[in-house]
């Protein structure tokens, strides 16, 4: 329960940092603007990680799960850039939508191999939580050409 | 133009595929590396490769002039958002972290317009939406409690 509450809160942070690195990118352009942003975060994250371990690196083994999750950093980076590539030529309404499609159809793909199991749950939820975003992104185009 | 839609749909669902892989990467990073420094090293790659796309495109310079110290600000929420995304994934998977984050952030762009804070212009969300936010927040429910 309590992971459920930090997850939906996440999507709370996500907007808020949306919000200010919009701004950023209009300044800075969008290549800038996801410099700055990787430079703060790291700015932020190194205290507190220096405070909390210490200067001791943790030793670990070289191995390819090591390699994979190495590249989540990189992975953010070139997910932002076709973002802003496909978002003109598509719009905002269904580059949300397939977005999130796909998140959730890999997200219920991964967590079913881990778990070997499938569960209906997830299917049943997210199928839900698209249907809402479909009507509520409508609603908003359907306002913005009516203006 | 047809055939552009179908290509800019597939690079959006491609790019929800590799927010999914993302999250899942940096999830394994964080359990390999421990929470903190998995923080530092996810934003030190990030940065990386921005920079050296900075560097490619020839863009580099002025990165920092002139930019408000409240726009800096979204890096630094940036770093909760992958924290929460870390402790979340590898307790109740991808597909429920992603799902439950979207509905977190469609609820926060909501009350952030309704109110007008973080300088948004006040926007009254209408009764019309009042469904489709149930729709999203039944999925949500479904998630939580049948998995």
């Amino acid at each position: 329960m309590i992971y459920s509450l930090l997850a939906l809160l996440s999507g709370g942070t996500v907007a808020t940092s949306i919000l200010l690195n919009a701004r950023l990118a209009a300044i800075k352009g969008l290549k800038k603007g996801v410099f700055v942003n990787y430079l703060m975060g790291l700015a932020v994250s190194l205290p507190i990680a220096l405070l909390i371990n210490g200067t001791a690196v943790p030793a670990v083994e070289f191995n390819w799960m090591l390699l994979f999750a190495l590249t989540g950093g990189a992975i953010g980076f070139l997910a932002v850039m076709m973002n802003s590539y496909i978002t003109p030529r598509i719009g905002i309404l269904y580059i949300t939508i397939l977005l999130f499609i796909g998140q959730l159809g890999t997200g219920v793909v991964i967590d079913g191999l881990r778990d070997g199991v499938f569960q209906i749950g997830k299917i049943i939820g997210g199928i839900l939580i698209v249907a809402g975003l479909v009507y509520l992104l409508k609603l908003e185009r359907d306002k913005k050409t009516n203006q | 133009m047809k055939s552009d839609f179908i290509k800019n749909s597939g690079l959006s669902l491609i790019a929800g595929v590799m927010i999914a892989v993302m999250v899942t990467a940096n999830g394994m990073l964080s359990s390999i590396l421990g929470t903190w420094v998995s923080l530092v090293v996810i934003h030190f790659i990030g940065l990386l490769t921005a920079g050296l796309f900075l560097i490619i495109k020839k863009s580099t310079g002025n990165i920092l002039k002139g930019v408000p110290f409240g726009y800096l600000l979204g890096g630094a929420v940036g770093v909760i958002t992958i924290l929460l995304n870390n402790l979340c994934v590898n307790n109740i998977g991808v597909a429920m972290t992603l799902g439950l984050a979207l509905v977190g952030q469609i609820i926060a762009s909501a009350i952030v317009e309704h109110f007008g804070v973080l300088g948004m212009k006040k926007k009254k969300v209408s009764l019309k939406k009042v469904p489709a936010y149930l729709l999203m927040i039944a999925g949500a429910a479904v998630m939580i409690w049948w998995s």
